[in-house]
C-alpha cells in the first residue's frame, strides 16, 4: 500500500519533537482564540506568519493548519456556553447548543460537539490523504485558461457565497485585485503603481495587508464596541460545577441520535471544504439546515436539538481539513485563511500546486500526519480543560489589545527590519476601519490580492497560446466548466440582490 | 437614537459613499494604468492591460452599489475617531522609534499612545502594561525567535 507507507513516513516527520511542539502550540494558540471572540484564526495567522519565517516550511505550516483547525474546536466552547460564536463558523452552534446549556446540558453539548468535531475531522483527513494525491493528477492536465476560470470562480464563490452584499464582495475583490498588482510587472518590469517609492517594487506584503485590514481595523473597531465591559456570563451555565465526568456524560437516547447527523455533517463539510470559494461557515449553515429539513421532530430545533450541534460541528471541521486539498494541490485558496497558508508556502520557497506532492513529500504527508496528531491533541485540551478556556473569558480587552497591537508591530517590523511597513500597516489600518464602517467586507479583498498576479498571469499566457481569442475560454471542458458555474452564480447574486429588497427593508428598519 | 420619518430615509448614505468612492478609485486606477504603462494587445498583453480592465470593473461595480443606495434607505455611518487616531498614532510612534532607540522604547510608545483611546487614561496601569508587553516582546521576539532586534540602543 503506497499510501500507508506515505503516511508512515508523514508520521515520521510529525513525530519530531520539533514539529509536535510546533503542532501543539499550533492547536493551543487556535483553541485558545477560537474561544476568545474578537480574534479571529484570520488576524491570528496574520501575526504569526512572521514567526514562521524562522522555521523550516513543514513545522510552519503544521502550526499555521494547527491555528486554523483549532479555532474550529474553540469556536464551539464559546458558542455553547456563552452563546458567543468565537469563529463564524461556530455560529450556528449557538442556536441549539446555548439552549442546551439553559437546560443544564452543556456539558453534554460540549462532549458531543467535541467528539462530531474529532468524527468530522477524522473523515476530512482520510478525504484529504485520498483524495489530494488525484486532485493533484487532474490538476498536471489544466492548461492557463483552465486555471484562470478556476480562480474567476473560486472569487466569484467566495465573495457572492459568503456574508453580505454579493455586489461588495465582487467590488472588494476587483480592489484586491487591484492592490494586488502594486509592484513590479514580473513580465516586462515595469514598475506599476509604486510611485517611485523603492518600498514598493517589491508590491504590498500579504503579512502587512492582512494584519492591517484584520486585525489592526479590528482593534479599532472593537474599543469603540467593548470599551471596558467584561463578557458577562451566567455561571450557573458553566458544566464543571459538580459533578464534572457525569455532566456530560449523554444519555442512550442522545448517543441515539448523534451518528446519523456527524457523518451527514462530515460529508457536508467534506463537500464545501473541497470546493473553492466555501468553506467551514458554508457547511455548518448548510448541514444545519439539512437536518433541520429532514428531522422527523424539525420543531426541537432552536431549542436544545443535539443535531443541531452535532452536524454543523462536524461539518466545519471535515470542511477545515479538506480546504487544504484546492490550496495544496491546485494553489487555489478556498478562503482567506488558505490564502494565507498558501502565501507563508511562496515565501518559504514552495510553490503549491500539482507538483507539490511529489516534490515535497515530507511536507504533504507530514503535514496530513500532523492533522491525526493535532486532533488527537485537541481531544485531549477541549474536554478535561474547558474550565481553563472559558476563565480566559474574563481576560479584559483593555490588556488584550495592546497586546494584539504590539504582536503586529514587532511581527511586521522583523520582516525586512522596516520601520515603512510598520507606516503601512498603520495606513491599512485606517483603510480597513474604514471599509468596515461602509460595511464592506475585507476578506474577499485579500483573496483578491493572493490571486491577482497570479490571474494576470495565467490569462496572458492563454491569451497569448489562444493568439488573443477570448473564447479559448469556453472551448476547453475544464475551462468551460467553471466559467458556466461562474456566471450561474453571478446571475444568482443577481437575482438574490434584486428580488428580496422589501424583506431587507423590514430588516433594517430601527427597533 | 432618534427616530426617523421612513419616508425621509429613501437613501442609504454608506452605500452612496462607498459606491462613490469606488467609482472614484476605479476610474482614477483605469486611466493611470492607461496613462503610464503600455496596454498591448489581446494577444500580447502590455503590463497596462490587466489594470486598466480592473480599473473599469471596479468602478462599475461602485456604480451599481450607489444604484442600489438609491433605491433603499439607510442610516449614517457610525465613525469612532478616538480609537482610530490613537492607534495609528501609536504605529506612528513605534515606527519613528524603533529603528533609533530599539524595541522597548518603541513598545512603550505604541502602547502609551494607542492606550488613549480609552478614557479615562489610567497612567500607572498603562506604564505596567508598557513595561511587561515590552519585556514579553524580548523575550519571545529578540531571545526566543533570535530576531535580531535590539532591545534598547544606548548610543545614536
Amino acid at each position: 500500500m503506497e499510501l500507508l507507507s506515505n503516511l508512515a513516513m508523514g508520521f515520521g516527520v510529525a513525530f519530531t519533537l520539533q514539529n509536535l511542539f510546533w503542532c501543539f502550540i499550533g492547536v493551543f494558540l487556535g483553541t485558545f482564540i477560537g474561544v476568545l471572540p474578537g480574534i479571529g484564526s484570520l488576524a491570528t495567522i496574520s501575526m504569526l506568519l512572521p514567526i514562521t519565517f524562522h522555521l523550516n516550511a513543514t513545522s510552519a505550516i503544521i502550526m499555521l493548519a494547527g491555528i486554523y483547525y483549532g479555532a474550529n474546536y474553540g469556536g464551539s466552547t464559546a458558542s455553547i456556553l456563552l452563546n458567543l460564536p468565537g469563529t463564524p463558523s461556530a455560529a450556528v452552534a449557538c442556536l441549539d447548543g446555548y439552549p442546551m446549556s439553559k437546560q443544564g446540558r452543556g456539558g453534554v453539548a460540549l462532549m458531543i460537539t467535541t467528539l462530531g468535531s474529532f468524527v468530522g475531522s477524522t473523515i476530512g483527513i482520510l478525504i484529504f490523504t485520498g483524495f489530494a494525491p488525484m486532485l493533484a493528477e487532474v490538476g498536471l492536465m489544466f492548461g492557463p485558461a483552465d486555471y484562470f476560470a478556476m480562480m474567476l470562480l473560486g472569487l466569484i464563490a467566495a465573495s457572492t457565497l459568503s456574508s453580505g452584499a454579493p455586489i461588495k464582495g465582487i467590488a472588494m475583490v476587483a480592489c484586491g485585485l487591484a492592490i494586488g498588482l502594486v509592484g513590479t510587472d514580473v513580465q516586462t518590469g515595469q514598475q506599476r503603481f509604486t510611485f517611485g517609492i523603492p518600498q514598493l517594487s517589491d508590491g504590498i506584503g500579504l503579512v502587512v495587508l492582512a494584519m492591517g485590514l484584520f486585525g489592526v481595523a479590528e482593534v479599532i473597531a472593537s474599543i469603540g464596541r467593548v470599551s471596558g465591559n467584561k463578557v458577562q456570563y451566567n455561571s450557573t451555565v458553566l458544566p464543571w460545577r459538580g459533578d464534572f465526568w457525569t455532566a456530560m456524560n449523554p444519555s442512550k437516547e442522545e448517543w441515539k441520535r448523534v451518528p446519523g447527523p456527524m457523518l451527514r455533517g462530515s460529508a457536508f463539510g467534506c463537500f464545501f471544504g473541497t470546493l473553492p470559494g466555501t468553506g467551514a461557515t458554508i457547511a455548518s449553515f448548510m448541514s444545519y439546515a439539512f437536518e433541520k429539513k429532514i428531522s422527523k421532530t424539525p420543531e426541537r430545533f432552536g431549542k436544545g436539538a443535539i443535531e443541531g450541534v452535532t452536524a454543523p460541528e462536524s461539518a466545519n471541521n471535515a470542511a477545515a481539513q479538506t480546504a487544504f486539498i484546492p490550496t495544496l494541490t491546485l494553489g487555489i485558496p478556498g478562503d482567506v485563511v488558505m490564502a494565507l497558508m498558501l502565501g507563508a508556502l511562496i515565501i518559504q520557497g514552495i510553490q503549491p500546486g500539482p507538483r507539490l506532492v511529489t516534490e515535497h513529500p515530507e511536507l504533504f504527508w507530514g503535514l496530513a500526519a500532523s492533522f491525526w496528531i493535532g486532533n488527537a491533541m485537541l481531544v485531549v485540551l477541549n474536554l478535561p480543560l474547558i474550565g481553563l478556556w472559558v476563565a480566559m473569558l474574563r481576560i479584559p480587552y483593555a490588556i488584550l489589545y495592546p497586546a494584539i497591537l504590539m504582536f503586529i508591530a514587532i511581527g511586521v517590523f522583523s520582516i525586512n527590519n522596516s520601520a515603512f511597513d510598520v507606516y503601512v500597516v498603520g495606513i491599512l489600518g485606517i483603510l480597513g476601519y474604514l471599509l468596515m464602517v461602509l460595511r464592506f467586507e475585507p476578506a474577499p479583498l485579500l483573496l483578491g490580492f493572493v490571486l491577482g498576479p497570479l490571474m494576470e498571469e495565467h490569462l496572458r499566457r492563454a491569451m497569448l497560446l489562444s493568439r488573443g481569442d477570448p473564447m479559448v475560454f469556453l472551448q476547453r471542458p475544464i475551462s468551460a466548466a467553471f466559467v458556466t458555474i461562474t456566471v450561474a452564480l453571478l446571475l444568482l447574486a443577481i437575482w438574490s440582490t434584486v428580488k428580496p429588497r422589501k424583506v431587507r427593508n423590514v430588516a433594517q428598519e430601527p427597533v | 437614537m432618534q427616530r426617523v420619518d421612513p419616508v425621509e430615509r429613501r437613501v442609504d448614505p454608506v452605500e452612496l459613499l462607498g459606491g462613490v468612492l469606488l467609482v472614484a478609485v476605479g476610474l482614477w486606477y483605469a486611466t493611470y494604468a492607461l496613462a503610464e504603462y503600455n496596454y498591448g494587445t489581446a494577444r500580447r498583453m502590455g503590463p497596462g492591460y490587466f489594470p486598466t480592465w480592473v480599473g473599469f470593473i471596479i468602478a462599475s461595480l461602485g456604480g451599481s452599489i450607489v444604484l442600489l443606495g438609491l433605491v433603499r434607505g439607510g442610516d449614517w455611518p457610525r465613525i469612532s475617531l478616538r480609537p482610530l487616531f490613537a492607534i495609528v498614532g501609536g504605529y506612528v510612534g513605534f515606527a519613528s522609534t524603533v529603528e533609533l532607540f530599539g524595541l522597548v522604547p518603541a513598545v512603550f510608545a505604541l502602547v502609551l499612545i494607542a492606550t488613549l483611546s480609552e478614557s479615562p487614561y489610567k497612567v500607572p496601569r498603562t506604564l505596567i502594561l508598557a513595561a511587561c508587553l515590552s519585556a514579553i516582546g524580548v523575550l519571545v521576539f529578540s531571545w526566543g525567535l533570535g530576531i535580531p532586534l535590539i532591545p534598547i540602543r544606548w548610543s545614536f
